[in-house]
């Protein structure tokens, strides 16, 4: 079975590998759903006359686990998050940049250029969020303020909750439920941000990113309630205006995602020009207002129209989120434990599901 | 011994006895069968269950080395750095141990452990949070380094909870120089293991899966579960390995019978079943056996024992019952021959024979019925004539009474009349020479003739009218001569009887009417006699009044006599019926008077009625419609009448008397009494000598005292009679109980004298019967008589002598009683009673009668103070009361 599983990935991925190197002026990008300007793709492919690629992923393990597939081979452009970069360097699967080939990331923050490249220049900064909740605020006229609520409340919206498919993601939430550091490496803690977890089960809808488009579960009220990436949340919210997004005031994970060339590109030129348009700032302006993301491209503030720079979940103020962190890298235990202990929650919740049908 | 018992003795003998032996036979090699059969089911069991586990084990082991050369293991083991291992390839290895879980349900859980004791990877199907990392602590991890083999068992010791594992080194293959890298775990649960087991051929059988040391790993009984087993059992298994033997051990306190079969990995499954399990369930089936025979030979031993009985017991049963049924005389009962065999003709000629034995019987029975019919006929035939006989006597006694009672009254009667005609005749006679007196006398001795002549047709009368044949008379009468005629006859019965006769007419009667005299007459006499008759003193009157207007006749006779109740007045005028019975005997007369003057007056168109108060007196009311108005009417004079000289004497000349009387003061009173008539006297001292006496001679009258020794005066008077003696027999007694009365009549007594005896009443009864016309009686002044008795110096000394012997009868009685001869006091006693009464001492009768009866009834004690009483009369002189 492991093995047709594995034979079923290459036959997914080959096609998709093929006309890399039949056509140099193709770009393979591998990257959430729903997380790149349509405009800004169809203008990049005509003054370049090149085509564009995409193979999606809907969590970190998803994408790593593509990658470690074929050794980050076939891609020419990783969309990943600030976390990964050092991981994906050490397996040698990341382009080291050359910074005058992207004359754009000059309007880039510095802080946050600093940040993303501390051992070397393998990030172009892309836009950075927060971590909140989602809700249907006809369905739930007195929303969890905090993560505490949220997690320990499940059963006032029993069913009709969704947590992110994101182990990274997810516990430290849970953590932070708890009272303890997002970052915390305390064995005991994870365990009993698992145990909380773990006695949410019955309650919980599935554990998934959020689906962007008209199938979105939020839309036809089969979710009333999730753990939603801001911009994710912004982005509906146009679609029904019933949802709103709060900050939970107990904390969160500032991440970051990074723009990186695959080691393995069959070609990096053009994924250099790809990535300095996308940093032109009226490109990244209209990234952060199509994607309702923030950018981490000065420039592009300018050109954003006010109804989006002014926005407080696109662009929450940093300096006033009182317990929001920066996402940092998970030394290997603290994988290991998160890994173990949500694979086991996976499970379990599988199995609950199988029993109630 | 009975012919029932004999068939059932021989049912048990040939039938119940050889099946017996056969069950048990039978029973004998079902269970030697079955136990060979337990054993081969054991056995049969045990492999199908090794085999299971074998596969079971053979299952787990490949999907543990399927597992093991995963690609995504391989990769994982094959980095040794660990950030790259956990960051990246953790999630997917932990994926692909999810698959295989899911895909493997016999896996509990999946570890990775490095050589030196880290558990590197882990996933279970059960929720467990994360674990304690290091294994090499754990007591059973030296057994993943020295591998005996793939599969291990092991018993965590904290909780007894069971473990199963299915291990297999890991090498990094991948490397240039493959290097033990660690292990791969499968823990297997237990359970899935026990299901494989679970079924036993007996019910307390027992599965257990013993692992190399001996430990029982899995078993179809929990309680069994970790168990280790004993060297000896363990040695004894294994010597018994393979060849299908079973070792019979002591286990679990029980007996059991084991056998063994190796499974893979060391394994062994041992399978056992309890010896008592095993017999237990082996008998069942003999059992059934036995039973089904038993019940086969109780069911066919009773049907043959039924049919006997049905086809031969019962017959002759009923056969026998029918024979007691006949023979109690049941001649119905029949026996039912429906059958066609030797029973049903048995039955046939039992009934053929009942049926004759019914006939002879049937026709005697008609004879005995018609003997009795005939006796009853003629019984009811004498009953019917006998009934008629009796009733004809009673009617003819009837009759007779009623006409004995009738002529002893109508010649009294007749008397009456005739001694007014023989007085006055003689009166004529002796006056014959004065005209006037002689023609007056002579008025009357017709006028009584007329009486007399008119009471004779009295009866004739009565008969007439009785018999609806009397004729009346009419012509013209004189009022005057009709009540002068009347008068005279009624102021002579008053006369007799010392009444005032008293008449009183209207000035203005008719004289002379068209009527019957005769009858009118006999009439007013009629109710004139009668008012005498019932009158003792005071007065008979006699009015005659005439009511012009209504030309209505009434006459009027009055008395002041007893008067009539008003019973006896509805009675009265009913022929031979007087007031009462006992008036006839008192004041004598017809009974017919009444009646027959009633039928008379309406013959003459007349009515009587009556008035009257008892005890003051009776008024007759004769009214008479007279039918012609023209009527001379005119004053009558007052009728005169004249008084008869009576003798002072009874002259009984020519009769001969017999005095029975055992008494000698009682024969001396008569013999003075009876000797001033002049009759010739004989005496008898008791009936003996009477009935010899009366051979002798031949009497006109005996008088016969009735208490007497020897012979009785009943039992005299019937002897008396039987010799054919016609005479009177006057019954002298002192009871006059009608009952005594009655049965001295019926044994031949004309009559009967009261004692005491009155010497009045003495005279008038003997002149009754001796005298032979009554004028003679009605001339003799009995008064008179009697007085002259009384005073009669015989008697005085009579009475004298009697007062001076009383103290020695009283002596006498006295000695008697203390010597209790109570014969001889009961006799002086009633001596005493009769003549204390006759001679002057009435007041000591009661007494002396007191004394008899205690006397009779041996009462000592009353005797001495009834003497005591009369001593006292005695010496008082009490003579009268």
């Amino acid at each position: 079975m492991a093995l047709q599983h594995r034979t079923a990935l290459l036959i997914i991925v080959l096609p998709l590998l093929l006309p890399n190197w039949l056509s140099a002026n193709t770009l393979t990008v591998l990257n959430w759903p729903d997380y790149l300007s349509d405009t800004l793709i169809k203008q990049f492919e005509k003054r370049e006359n090149a085509k564009l690629k995409f193979v999606y992923y809907d969590s970190d393990d998803a994408r790593d686990k593509l990658l470690n597939l074929n050794n980050a081979q076939g891609y020419d452009i990783i969309v990943t998050s600030r976390v990964r970069i050092d991981m994906y360097v050490e397996q040698n699967w990341l382009l080291k940049l050359d910074k005058k080939q992207l004359p754009n990331t000059k309007y880039i923050k510095f802080s946050w250029f600093e940040f993303a490249n501390k051992n070397g220049f393998y990030c172009v900064p892309y836009t950075w969020g927060t971590t909140g909740i989602l809700y249907n605020a006809q369905k739930i006229p007195s929303p969890p303020q905090t993560w505490a609520e949220f997690f320990n409340q499940t059963n006032r919206y029993s069913k009709k909750i969704r947590l992110l498919n994101d182990s990274r993601t997810l516990l430290p939430m849970a953590l932070i439920a708890l009272g303890y550091d997002s970052h915390s490496n305390d064995k005991n803690n994870i365990k009993q941000a698992t145990e909380l977890l773990y006695r949410q089960l019955p309650n919980i809808h599935s554990f998934s990113a959020l689906n962007l488009d008209r199938s979105s579960l939020f839309l036809n009220d089969s979710i009333w309630i999730s753990m939603a990436y801001n911009g994710d949340a912004e982005y509906l919210q146009k679609q029904k205006p019933e949802l709103r997004f709060i900050q939970p005031s107990d904390g969160t994970n500032i991440w970051l995602d990074c723009l990186t060339i695959s080691a393995k590109s069959s070609d990096p030129q053009l994924a250099y020009r790809f990535i300095n348009f996308l940093h032109a700032p009226e490109n990244a302006a209209k990234t952060s207002s199509d994607l309702r993301y923030a950018t981490t491209n000065e420039q592009a503030i300018k050109h954003l129209p006010n109804e989006i720079k002014n926005n407080r979940i696109i662009y929450p103020a940093i300096d006033k989120l009182d317990n929001a962190k920066l996402t940092r890298k998970l030394p290997p235990a603290t994988e290991r434990y998160f890994h173990t202990a949500y694979k086991q929650l996976l499970f379990a919740h599988k199995k609950l599901n199988e029993v109630e049908k | 011994m009975k012919l029932r018992q004999k068939i059932l003795l021989v049912i048990v003998l040939f039938i119940a006895c050889p099946m017996t032996v056969i069950g048990l036979f039978t029973y004998n090699i079902s269970l030697d069968n079955k136990q060979a059969q337990v054993e081969h089911s054991i056995n049969s069991q045990i492999q199908q269950q090794a085999f299971a586990l074998e596969h079971f084990f053979k299952d787990v082991n490949s999907s543990l080395q399927l597992l093991k050369q995963d690609e995504i293991l391989l990769e994982y083991i094959a980095r040794s750095e660990e950030g790259e291992r956990y960051s990246i390839l953790l999630p997917q290895l932990l994926d692909m141990f999810s698959r295989y879980a899911t895909a493997y349900e016999r896996i509990e859980e999946i570890q990775l452990v490095t050589k030196n004791g880290f558990l590197d990877a882990h996933f279970s199907t059960q929720f467990t949070n994360l674990v304690n990392d290091w294994l090499h602590d754990e007591p059973w991890f030296e057994q993943l380094e020295q591998p005996l083999s793939q599969t291990f068992y092991y018993i965590d010791p904290v909780n007894n909870h069971r473990k199963l594992f299915a291990t297999t080194p890991l090498y990094n293959s991948l490397s240039n120089r493959p290097f033990l890298w660690g292990y791969l775990l499968l823990k297997i649960n237990p359970e899935r293991v026990d299901k494989l087991i679970q079924k036993s051929p007996s019910q307390d059988g027992i599965n257990l899966l013993v692992n190399a040391q001996g430990l029982v790993v899995s078993s179809n009984k929990a309680n069994n579960l970790n168990l280790t087993l004993p060297e000896f059992v363990r040695n004894e298994l294994i010597n018994n390995k393979g060849d299908g033997k079973f070792s019979e051990i002591f286990f679990n306190n029980q007996d059991m019978s084991f056998t063994t079969y190796d499974v893979a990995d060391n394994f062994k499954l041992i399978a056992g079943a309890s010896l008592a399990d095993i017999t237990a369930d082996n008998q069942k089936l003999p059992y059934i056996i036995l039973a089904i025979l038993l019940t086969t030979m109780l069911i066919s031993s009773w049907l043959v024992f039924i049919l006997i009985e049905r086809m031969i017991l019962k017959p002759i049963a009923k056969l026998n019952m029918a024979s007691k049924a006949i023979g109690s005389g049941k001649l119905s009962f029949r026996l039912p021959a429906k059958q066609d065999d030797e029973i049903g003709h048995l039955f046939e000629s039992f009934n053929r024979m009942v049926n004759s034995l019914k006939q002879a019987n049937n026709s005697l029975e008609d004879y005995k019925a018609h003997l009795e019919e005939k006796v009853k006929s003629r019984t009811l035939a004498l009953q019917t004539t006998n009934n008629e006989l009796r009733e004809a006597r009673n009617i003819a006694e009837q009759a007779n009474a009623l006409k004995s009672r009738f002529l002893a009254n109508m010649s009294h009667e007749f008397r009456t009349p005739l001694t007014a005609i023989c007085g006055f005749t003689e009166q004529a006679l002796l006056n014959i020479d004065d005209k006037a007196l002689t023609h007056q006398l002579l008025d009357k001795v017709l006028n009584n003739s007329q009486h007399l002549r008119s009471l004779i047709s009295d009866v004739l009368d009565l008969s007439k009218i009785e018999s609806g044949k009397l004729e009346v008379e009419l012509i013209p009468s004189s009022l005057p001569e009709i009540l002068s005629s009347v008068v005279q006859i009624a102021e002579s019965m008053c006369q007799q009887k010392s009444l005032t006769f008293e008449q009183k007419m209207d000035k203005l009667l008719p004289l002379q009417f068209v009527t019957d005299p005769t009858r009118l007459r006999q009439i007013l006499i009629n109710l004139i006699a009668n008012a005498v008759k019932f009158t003792h003193s005071g007065f008979v009157k006699l009015s005659v009044h005439y009511i012009l207007k209504k030309q209505q006749l009434t006459f009027v006779v009055e008395d002041s006599g007893i008067g009539i109740s008003p019973e006896a007045k509805k009675k009265l005028f009913k022929p031979f019926v007087q007031a009462d019975l006992s008036t006839t005997r008192n004041y004598g007369g017809t009974g017919l008077g009444l009646a027959l003057s009633q039928s008379l007056a309406q013959c003459l168109n007349g009515n009587i009625s009556v008035a009257s108060e008892l005890g003051i007196g009776a008024k007759f009311t004769l009214q008479i419609t007279l039918p012609d108005s023209t009527l001379q009417l005119g004053k009558i004079e007052e009728l005169k009448t004249y008084e008869l000289q009576k003798q002072k004497t009874l002259n009984l000349q020519n009769a001969h008397i017999l005095l029975v009387e055992d008494n000698l003061d009682n024969q001396s009173l008569l013999k003075l009494m009876l000797n001033r008539t002049g009759a010739i006297l004989d005496i008898a001292n008791n009936g003996q000598e009477a009935v010899e006496q009366n051979l002798i001679a031949d009497y006109d009258l005996i008088l016969m005292d009735m208490q007497m020794p020897v012979m009785g005066g009943l039992e005299a008077v019937h002897l008396i009679r039987q010799t054919g003696f016609e005479g009177i027999i006057i019954a002298l007694t002192a009871n006059v109980m009608d009952a005594e009365i009655d049965e001295y009549i019926k044994n031949g007594c004309d009559t009967f004298i009261a004692k005491p005896i009155d010497s009045k009443i003495l005279y008038q009864t003997l002149a009754d019967y001796l005298l032979d016309n009554n004028e003679a009686e009605n001339a003799i002044d009995f008064e008179a008589i009697e007085e002259q008795i009384n005073n009669s110096e015989e008697i005085k000394s009579l009475r004298e002598n009697f007062t001076r012997s009383l103290p020695d009868i009283l002596a006498q009685i006295e000695q008697a009683a203390t010597a209790k001869n109570y014969q001889d006091v009961a006799i002086s006693a009633h001596t005493l009673k009769g003549n204390s009464k006759t001679l002057g001492w009435p007041t000591l009768s009661p007494s002396a009668a007191i004394i008899e009866k205690a006397a009779q009834q041996q009462d000592n004690s009353l005797i001495i103070n009834e003497l005591n009483k009369l001593r006292d009369l005695l010496q008082n002189g009490n003579k009268e009361s």
